[in-house]
């Protein structure tokens, strides 16, 4: 029988079982757009886990006392045959909340990046403090996976993150990255479009 | 020259054609998967963009000889490239390594209008209002509606199948939600 889990219950049970494989995180997606700048609604927890191999059954135990099932099996999988940046997906038995879990891997300096410039953000109840992505790479990660998926919504995150954080963002740590992913074009259509849009004469 | 014979095909034959080669030659498509991975995605290290091209086509398409293998495909996609007047280059710095087309035209028409109409869905009005509230009280609204929204969802198919039940309901909104095959 599902059980009533609300979203944010649901994100709390996840970062406990991150918490106790003492395991460095930051949450991504809908939750850390909602930190930084609007309210949506989102169907799933996005979440990036720099899991030590040694904790790997650990982390897998934690999940699945919570009724979250991802096979320790499966978890080493994604390190020894790393399949670039899918997520391993797990949804809660009884209510059917889903978390998509980002490992660190060799070879991913965005993501080291991204981890080192983690913000500490207290998010409310039940949650607390929780550590988030940087504004700047949550735009990083969006121009990304639009460029790849072109979903609209990606764009749409980006834009309420440009206009909410807008003159407060790293600027050089952004326009480093952008070139060096190779995605200049769509950074700066998207900043040439906001200032079309939103530049309001003094 | 036979490629004069072929210029008056229309471009969408030749994708059919370039379909057909590749569903019956595994280099094909191993080649075409590279191409189309770097156009969208630059700064792939090597490891990365292998395991890209894996995770497409599956474990072990780079034959017996992985590294000779994506060598020859790095090697005969640069060619290529360079004849579109493109270069496929390779950042060697520790910061952000990895490969990148050089003079990748920029963004298409259509992919411009997707945009502006992404971004004009953010009413600064609104955007405004968001501003003056706290973080937890933003993730607070974004999650209530999306706990409402899946209500709803499962209501609105009972309503439509009143024989199924609250459990089958919630199963039957979840399968549509995270698009799972029967």
């Amino acid at each position: 029988m599902p059980q009533v889990l609300s979203l944010l219950d649901f994100a709390r049970l996840v970062l406990d079982a991150v918490e106790a494989t003492e395991s460095e995180y930051m949450l991504g997606g809908a939750l850390a757009v909602m930190a930084y700048a609007e309210a949506r609604a989102t169907q799933d927890v996005d979440i990036v886990v720099n899991l030590p191999l040694d904790r790997i059954q650990d982390f897998s135990k934690e999940l699945e006392k919570r009724e979250v099932l991802i096979p320790a099996s499966l978890i080493l999988e994604r390190f020894t045959q790393p399949q670039g940046d899918i997520p391993l997906s797990g949804i809660h038995l009884h209510s059917g909340q889903r978390v998509d879990i980002f490992l660190l891997q060799k070879g991913d300096p965005l993501r080291v990046s991204a981890l080192t410039r983690k913000k500490l953000i207290d998010l409310g109840l039940p949650l607390g403090l929780v550590y988030v992505h940087s504004p700047e790479d949550l735009i990083l990660y969006k121009l990304r996976y639009f460029a790849i998926s072109e979903q609209d919504k990606h764009v749409r995150d980006i834009a309420a993150l440009i206009y909410a954080q807008r003159g407060k963002l790293d600027e050089s740590y952004l326009n480093s990255w952008v070139r060096s992913l190779g995605l200049e074009a769509y950074w700066q259509q998207l900043q040439t479009e906001a200032a079309r849009r939103w530049h309001r004469p003094e | 020259m036979f490629s004069s014979a072929l210029q008056h095909l229309p471009t969408h034959i030749w994708q059919h054609f370039l379909f057909a080669m590749a569903a019956q030659n595994l280099l094909v498509q191993r080649r075409l998967s590279i191409l189309g991975i770097l156009w969208n995605e630059s700064g792939l290290t090597k490891p990365a963009l292998q395991a890209r091209v894996e995770a497409l086509l599956g474990p072990g398409c780079f034959g017996k000889q992985p590294t000779l293998a994506f060598a020859r495909d790095i090697r005969f996609l640069r060619q290529v490239l360079l004849t579109a007047g493109l270069h496929l280059k390779y950042h060697r710095t520790r910061e952000h390594p990895g490969y990148w087309i050089a003079g990748r035209p920029a963004l298409e028409r259509s992919l411009k209008q997707k945009m502006s109409a992404a971004l004009s869905e953010v009413s600064p009005e609104q955007a405004d209002i968001f501003a003056r509230l706290t973080p937890a009280e933003r993730v607070w609204q974004g999650a209530t509606l999306s706990d409402q929204l899946r209500s709803q969802a499962v209501r609105r198919l009972q309503q439509e199948q009143p024989n199924l039940g609250e459990a089958e309901a919630h199963r039957e909104v979840l399968r549509r939600m995270y698009r799972v095959e029967r």
